[in-house]
């Protein structure tokens, strides 16, 4: 069980649309993490590594800024069987480019831009993600 | 100083992760369970997100240039293929 958080949820979600707003601000870019982390590697070289470097730093140091900051620790519930992890991470990351974005990427971005392809996308992998869990959680396992 | 800019755009959505607590998995994965235990609260993460963006890139984009880029690259890609 986790607990519904409407209000929170809400809060941090417009956190993550003005991040998106200011990074098109300032870069002229959209916000989707799966695209940014994985132009990190070669063979992009754009001259846009430390921009990019310094936005996934940054979403991976706020957690822990905020537990250290506040004291208390973020609360995470994941695997702790590691190859399942990575192999959990490689479908990520190959499914996301593959589908030319992620929750972010479409989710976010795409449906802020009334993208129709960001919108398709994002049925798409929302719905495939709903039958996931069903089918891992109540028919498989239970 | 665009190094700088990004560590703190990143620093914002990453807490907007953690307020939101999308930081958590479970979270995630408890939107995906309906017929089980499931909890919106990802629904309204996506909506706040929306809704700013919405709003913040329709002002942005009436800009001629972004700050630091000479140009906006927004996606224009609009092919959907099968595979």
């Amino acid at each position: 069980m986790t607990e519904f958080t409407p209000f929170a949820s809400l809060i941090g979600g417009a956190m993550i649309g003005l991040s998106a707003v200011l990074l098109m601000l300032w870069e002229g870019r959209i916000a989707g993490i799966s695209g940014i982390a994985s132009r990190l590697l070669s063979p992009y070289r754009d001259g846009g590594f430390l921009s990019r470097f310094g936005f996934i730093l940054g979403i991976i140091a706020a957690p822990l800024l905020l537990s250290w900051s506040s004291g208390d620790a973020i609360r995470q519930t994941i695997s702790s069987n590691i190859p399942l992890m990575i192999g959990a991470g490689l479908l990520v990351g190959f499914g996301t480019v593959w589908g030319n974005g992620c929750t972010s990427g479409h989710g976010v971005c795409g449906l802020s831009r009334l993208s129709v392809r960001s919108l398709v996308a994002t049925l798409i992998f929302m719905a495939t993600a709903f039958v996931t869990v069903f089918i891992v959680r109540h028919v498989i396992g239970g | 100083m665009s190094f700088l800019v990004n560590l703190a755009l990143g620093l914002l959505f990453g807490a907007g992760l953690v307020v939101s607590g999308m930081a958590d998995p479970a979270k995630v994965l408890n939107f995906l369970d309906l017929f089980g235990t499931w909890d919106p609260s990802l629904a309204f993460v996506m909506g706040g997100a929306v809704l700013v963006a919405f709003v913040g890139y329709g002002l942005v984009l009436r800009r001629d240039r972004p700050v630091a880029a000479p140009s906006f690259s927004v996606p224009a890609g609009k092919d959907m293929t099968l595979a």
